[in-house]
């Protein structure tokens, strides 16, 4: 079916399916990004409503290393900035990546408008 | 039904597939992160008729286990996220843990439910075209 649609329209199909691809990535990257942020704020909360000598372990791979309550807290909130930053930056970029979206569809709209019936 | 129709079937079919597949394998962990939390409840609950100091094996993985003693029955550590572990009474612990279970549980459910309605879609959709295979070799018998 491709081989009948003019080199130009064919490549911007391509185009479009490429940005449909980077635009499911994004989005797998923002969903697990959403779920790390949701885990730290509530591990945030649950030490924050604990006593000032609960004793408490940062898990580091297989060990778990007696740590300081409030120096994870700040730690926790740390992280849950940085998940904040990296959303917008995700969320700018598949904004981006919609207003491209758009802008090739509508070429292509133009182009499937201009190209010669088939078979002439 | 035309070319078209039966095209637009086996597409919705092949997007089902995919739904289920992806529903089932969600089930799957989520069935394996209820039972895990099962076993914790339990060995949580064992320790209320263990002793301080009394020998217990740690695993260490693939089966084997280091010699130990128990120091505390009144108190575990708990995994709260975020790869931080608290200090917590027996009590609280269990508290927790057996909420959890149960929201993994009414999780577990859903999916399942989910994963029934997938699956009854896709069993329409094949007795439809089981259907017109069995219309279309009528119809060959019929020219023949």
């Amino acid at each position: 079916m491709s081989g009948e649609l003019p080199p130009q329209v064919q490549n911007q199909l391509a185009q479009l399916q490429q940005l449909q691809q980077q635009a499911q990535a994004l989005l797998n990257q923002k969903s697990q990004i959403e779920l790390l942020k949701k885990e730290t704020e509530a591990a945030y909360k649950e030490l924050e409503s604990s006593s000032d000598q609960v004793v408490v372990y940062k898990n580091v791979g297989e060990l778990m290393l007696r740590s300081d309550r409030d120096k994870l807290l700040a730690e926790l909130k740390e992280r849950s900035d940085l998940m904040e930053l990296r959303l917008k930056t995700v969320s700018k970029q598949e904004e981006r990546i919609q207003s491209r979206f758009t802008q090739l569809q509508e070429q292509l709209r133009q182009s499937l408008g201009q190209a010669p019936p088939r078979g002439s | 039904m035309t070319e078209d129709q039966v095209r637009q079937l086996l597409s919705a079919y092949q997007q089902y597939q995919a739904e289920a597949d992806a529903l089932v394998r969600q089930l799957s962990l989520a069935q394996m992160t209820e039972q895990g939390l099962g076993r914790a409840v339990t060995a949580v609950e064992a320790l209320s008729s263990a002793q301080v100091d009394q020998e217990i094996l740690v695993p260490i993985g693939s089966g084997s286990y280091a010699y130990a003693k128990l120091a505390s029955t009144d108190r575990i550590i708990l995994n709260v996220g975020g790869g931080v572990s608290l200090d917590k009474p027996v009590d609280q612990a269990l508290e927790t843990l057996k909420k959890r279970r149960a929201e993994i549980g009414e999780g577990v459910r859903k999916l399942g439910e989910a994963v029934s309605k997938v699956e009854g879609e896709m069993a329409q959709i094949q007795s439809v075209i089981e259907q017109l295979e069995h219309a279309a070799a009528g119809s060959e018998g019929v020219v023949q």
